[in-house]
């Protein structure tokens, strides 16, 4: 069932109907049904690896949560001498579920590809198995598992009730593409009872108004236009590629954006508030800070649950203290962050899929990162000298440009079908740019009529606008309460408007005179 | 952090219910509006076109829906139907009416099979007057069927399908608004030949042929210049898998039929022989062997007129010439003519030997076709310049024509070889003049009537008889003879008088004003309708001027200038004008059966220039 659906209209509507109509006390079944009819209509394949994620998570957290009471109720000098055996027991439980999870994520999405490169190397066939990974498993994983160590972490307690438990994995909105939601921020907000209310509804529905307009009317035309350079990329000029990719940068935000508008929006339906997951990344300062302002749930969890257990586990530790006695100064005490830094950075890249283009896309992101840690008391010092703040308005714009710029080549790789066909484009726009493909018409040869191309144009403009705005502090949503209720109308039918009209109608549709020629 | 009021919270809560229902009420209003909208433009034909009545631009989108729709408010005018795919289109209503003495809609859909066709018969058949039904059973409908799909252009009127009516409505209701927005626009651009968004003809169902019909054609070099599919055929592999159900569907057409007293005629309609290939041999025997056992049914699927692309106009579409001789020879009439080999009954009796002899197709495009050079003579005078030659050099020419045995032939005579099959003299040659000159009288006349040789004169109808002045100027004019003289020289028997138009070859410098028509095309800025309505009457006055003036019918118009369009030779069409001449140098090749081979014959040039070696070698 696509987001985009009228049979998902119709079951949020419908769903939404009976959560409310139902006694608090049954509302949280209300949206298990939902989430698990939901995931059923994937397919039953896909059903048991959630069933399988959540079972053992669910078995794995009231383990360590027993073993954490066990721990608890001892004696003080009990617990001294006890101490590094419930400890290596709670590992073992941990360890065990995340070899578990991720193992079984691993041989589903990765396996083929390994099986693949190992193979060449060592000169051994390996089987591949072609196995499809499930809708969304990447992202409930990552959410029990992050259960899980919590548990472990004794930061929140085992939920006991497994059916309560498993609404917190599958909760529908979300399960398909994120936000990754953390147990203590979301389980309670799912399991609470509530009234109807028309102010979650109102702010449910701005949610996936917004969420449309960017998926609707801007991403699927510049879509359009990234499809066909990427398709055939040999057919243009460099400068034409950039064009394509810079389309697949709009698509690739107002997609993913958009598509989690509606999923907060359709969560806030039902009073559910889920955690952000864009902050406007265009202004980021720095790839750094793109990585806080795009997908914040992933780099959130990344940070959470793999950078500080690797800068504080034993070996870091020791690399650290090796690092200043040995090597000393700024490099030394920055080289033990910059190893884990790498380290999430190239994570993050495989995490998007099994291909080279996505190591190498981690590879550069993390080298980017890690060197520009590296280079940071270098760079102080250069502003220093040339007395530049580095919060003064024109130190700002430069590093948007330079984030946007690096962003920007990455995509060559992440969208472009395999490594060398990215790396290849890129030099065409290096090298060979054609830029007079831009204005002699070419451009309408992309798939998208002048009409459609100033839709994007006029999207992307009103888009940065409103961004900018959020940006400098005004709450745009805040503003417009303010306004008058016509004015409130006005915008909301305009938004209805472009959505129905610009986003439902967007797709091919045939003139009549394109039907039918042999008359 | 303030916490709100208890004022301001209810004040929030209340704007939230007054957004909220505000989202409602907007999305609905624009729901209504997209309805409403699509309703009165109605792009599908089935909410009654209350706006354009255009129910030929709505068949185009979806034949299959909009065509049942129109029949409901219809099906009164009508008795009879044909139906079946595309091909279908091509048996033409004045015919069918003719030979049945019925009132025929043709039903046919594009891109249809037998299972549409069964449902869209099961339907008519109930709830109309059907007193003939007529099914093409092309060969293609062995290898597919159940073809209709739920797409906007595709799905069945559900009054046949029984699909629920508010799913079926509700979808045509919602529909992406560029589809009315199309209409609209196309609605402004309609013309008199059909476009690619209005290709169906309201009142008979059929194809608007007005346009294919029109086409010129002549030798089989320039058809397969102009139609470069027959040159470099497509080479397809269709299965017949679908034998079974195809037949079943014939049957069970037929029991209705039988059930309702309908008279039920299947045939198969004709197919460029190259497509026959794309089949199996056993799998195209089965099929007509299943077919016979069911229904008896005309085959003229394969003959020698398979083999002439001429007949065709693309991979699978066969000309309204051949669906005309498909029924003179389902109805045995002997006026029209028809290859011997088209069309045979098929009965269970000679299934077998049928199907058998089935891939046995002989002929030679050359066997119906006939080249004739048609000389093209102006003014004959002792003082020359180009197209004006000197009576000697005309005498000279037709005497040579003489001398090498030509025999001169009307254009009735080459009408009634392409139509009715009537062979021409061996060294055929027709001699025309342009423009009507008084030397055509004093010189040619005498000339001709020496030799015994024919000639037809094109008039212009608004210079007959001016001996002085061109019409009413002072310019003079060369002089050009009066109905009189005209009168004697086709009393003779010697000349036929024909169009050249009344008056569409005005002379610019002796016209007033910029916009003088010098030819029949149609003005720079003028309106369709007017340029109609202008050639309608131009012609009508001609023809009934000359028709008056000497006695004898006008069929034939010579285009001023050599110049014409689709849009002329389809009003002239129009006005049952049955040859048109250009000026293109070459013989005239006539098609046994294709009207159009008179369409816009080419010529060849006589002026002072013309040499005795080049004008033996035109007439070789």
């Amino acid at each position: 069932m696509s987001l985009f659906s009228l049979a998902f209209v119709l079951f949020v509507a419908g769903g939404s109907l009976l959560y409310y109509l139902l006694p608090k006390k049954f509302q949280w079944g209300v949206l298990l049904a939902l989430s698990w009819g939901f995931y059923l209509s994937l397919g039953l394949e896909a059903m048991g690896y959630l069933l399988f994620v959540t079972a053992s998570s669910y078995g794995a957290a009231l383990a360590l949560q027993h073993v954490n009471q066990y721990g608890k109720a001892l004696s003080k000098e009990e617990r001294a001498a006890q101490g590094p055996k419930i400890k290596n027991r709670k590992r073992l439980i941990a360890f065990l579920l995340l070899l578990g999870n991720f193992g079984l994520l691993f041989f589903v999405k990765y396996w083929d590809f390994t099986a693949s490169v190992a193979g060449a190397w060592l000169g051994v066939q390996f089987p591949a198995f072609g196995l499809v990974a499930p809708l969304g498993i990447s992202y409930y994983m990552f959410q029990s598992a992050g259960y899980v160590i919590d548990v472990y972490r004794g930061k929140h307690e085992a939920q006991r009730n497994f059916l309560k438990y498993a609404l917190f994995v599958s909760f529908f909105p979300q399960i398909t593409q994120g936000p990754i939601g953390r147990y203590d921020a979301l389980a309670p907000q799912l399991l609470k009872g509530r009234g109807f209310s028309f102010e979650n509804l109102k702010a449910g529905l701005q949610l996936v108004l917004w969420g449309c307009l960017k998926k609707l009317v801007i991403a699927d035309r510049a879509g359009v236009v990234a499809d066909r350079v990427f398709g055939d990329s040999s057919a243009y000029g460099g400068a034409m590629l950039a064009l394509g990719v810079l389309f697949y940068c709009i698509q690739l935000y107002c997609d993913f954006s958009g598509g989690i508008e509606i999923i907060r929006g359709v969560a806030r339906i039902f009073g559910v508030t889920l955690a952000e997951n864009f902050k406007r990344p265009i202004f980021a300062v720095s790839l750094t800070d793109f990585w806080r302002r795009w997908h914040i749930t992933l780099g959130a969890w990344m940070k959470d649950y793999l950078f500080y257990p690797i800068s504080l586990s034993k070996p870091l530790l020791k690399f650290g203290k090796f690092c200043r006695k040995k090597i000393g100064g700024r490099v030394g005490k920055i080289l033990p962050t910059a190893v884990p830094t790498f380290l999430i950075y190239f994570v993050i890249g495989i995490w998007h899929g099994a291909n080279w283009k996505y190591i190498v896309f981690g590879l550069y992101n993390g080298v980017l990162i890690t060197s520009g840690l590296l280079l940071e008391p270098w760079f102080s010092s250069l502003r220093e000298k040339l007395s530049i703040s580095r919060e003064s308005r024109g130190m700002r714009l430069f590093g948007m440009a330079r984030t946007g710029l690096l962003v920007f080549f990455g995509r060559y790789i992440t969208r472009a079908k395999d490594l060398s066909t990215g790396l290849s484009m890129l030099w065409k726009t290096v090298r060979h740019p054609i830029p007079s493909q831009l204005w002699n018409g070419s451009l309408l040869s992309l798939g998208l009529s002048e009409w459609d191309l100033l839709v994007v144009g006029l999207g992307v403009l009103v888009l940065l606008f409103l961004e900018f705005l959020e940006e400098k502090g005004h709450g745009i949503t805040e503003k417009l309460e303010e306004k008058s209720f016509f004015v409130q109308w006005l915008f909301l039918a305009v938004e209805l408007f472009i959505v129905l009209f610009l986003g439902v109608f967007r797709g091919e549709y045939i003139a009549a005179e394109f039907i039918y020629q042999q008359f | 952090m303030k916490q709100p009021s208890k004022k301001g919270f209810e004040k929030n809560k209340n704007s939230a219910r007054r957004w909220c229902f505000a989202f409602l009420g907007t999305l609905l209003f624009f729901l209504a509006a997209l309805c409403l909208f699509n309703g009165l433009v109605d792009p599908f034909g089935l909410f009654g076109d209350p706006i354009f009545h255009w129910y030929s631009y709505n068949e185009t989108n979806n034949p299959r829906a909009a065509k049942i729709a129109y029949l409901e408010e219809h099906h009164q005018e009508y008795d009879s139907y044909i139906i079946g795919p595309s091909s279908t289109s091509s048996f033409p209503k004045e015919a069918l009416d003719r030979y049945f003495d019925g009132s025929f809609y043709n039903l046919f859909m594009y891109g249809t099979d037998l299972s549409d066709v069964e449902q869209t018969c099961l339907y008519i058949l109930e709830n109309y007057e059907v007193k003939n039904l007529v099914v093409n059973v092309f060969i293609a409908s062995g290898s597919r069927y159940g073809g209709a799909n739920d797409d906007l252009n595709n799905t069945l009127h559900e009054k046949v399908s029984g699909e629920n009516p508010l799913l079926f409505y509700g979808k045509y209701l919602t529909v992406d608004p560029r589809y009315s927005l199309e209409k609209i626009k196309a609605f402004q651009t309609d013309s008199y030949l059909p476009q690619a968004f209005d290709v169906f003809c309201e009142a008979s169902g059929a194809y608007d042929k007005t346009g294919r019909d029109a086409e010129p054609i002549g030798a089989m070099e320039d058809y397969l210049e102009a139609y470069p599919v027959f040159a470099d055929y497509p080479q397809e592999v269709r299965k017949m898998e679908h034998i079974e159900e195809a037949v079943e569907s014939v049957r069970k057409i037929q029991e209705k039929c039988r059930e309702k007293g309908a008279r039920l005629l299947v045939v198969s309609a004709p197919s460029y022989y190259e497509s026959l290939f794309w089949y199996e041999k056993e799998e195209v025997a089965k099929f007509y062997l299943e077919l016979a056992k069911v229904a008896p049914f005309w085959d003229f699927t394969a003959s020698s007129l398979s083999l002439d692309p001429r007949f065709f106009y693309d991979e699978t579409h066969f000309r309204n010439a051949a669906g005309d001789m498909a029924l003179a020879r389902i109805f045995g009439d002997e006026s029209v003519y028809v290859p011997e080999d088209f069309g045979v009954l098929v009965t269970p009796e000679n299934a077998e030997s049928h199907v058998e002899k089935f891939w046995e197709i002989s002929g030679d495009s050359s066997e119906g076709t006939a080249q004739v050079p048609i000389l093209l003579y102006h003014h004959i005078a002792e003082e020359t310049n180009g197209s004006t030659i000197t009576p000697r050099q005309f005498e000279e020419e037709i005497r040579l024509l003489w001398e090498q045995g030509y025999e001169t032939v009307t254009f009735d005579q080459m009408i009634a070889y392409v139509k009715d099959g009537k062979a021409l003299p061996e060294k055929a040659v027709c001699i025309t003049f342009d423009d009507g000159y008084r030397s055509n009288y004093e010189y040619a006349y005498p000339i001709l009537k020496k030799y015994g040789m024919k000639a037809t004169i094109f008039v212009i109808g608004a210079s007959v008889g001016s001996t002085e002045y061109y019409k009413d100027t002072d310019y003079p004019i060369t002089p050009h003879f009066n109905f009189e003289e005209a009168k004697e020289m086709v009393d003779s028997g010697v000349i036929s008088i024909q169009s050249h138009t009344y008056d569409m070859h005005q002379y610019g410098p002796y016209e007033q004003g910029e916009n003088f028509r010098g030819n029949i095309l149609r003005l720079e800025g003028e309106s369709e309708q007017e340029y109609i309505e202008t050639l309608t009457a131009d012609f009508t006055r001609s023809k009934t001027e000359i028709e008056e003036g000497v006695g004898k019918e006008v069929r034939v118009l010579s285009y001023p200038g050599g110049s014409y369009d689709l849009l002329s030779q389809a009003v002239l069409n129009s006005l049952g004008v049955e040859a048109t001449l250009s000026i293109r140098e070459g013989k005239a090749v006539l098609v046994k059966g294709l009207p159009q081979s008179l369409y816009a014959m080419k010529r060849f040039y006589v002026t002072t220039e013309t040499s005795e070696e080049q004008f033996l070698n035109w007439i070789s």
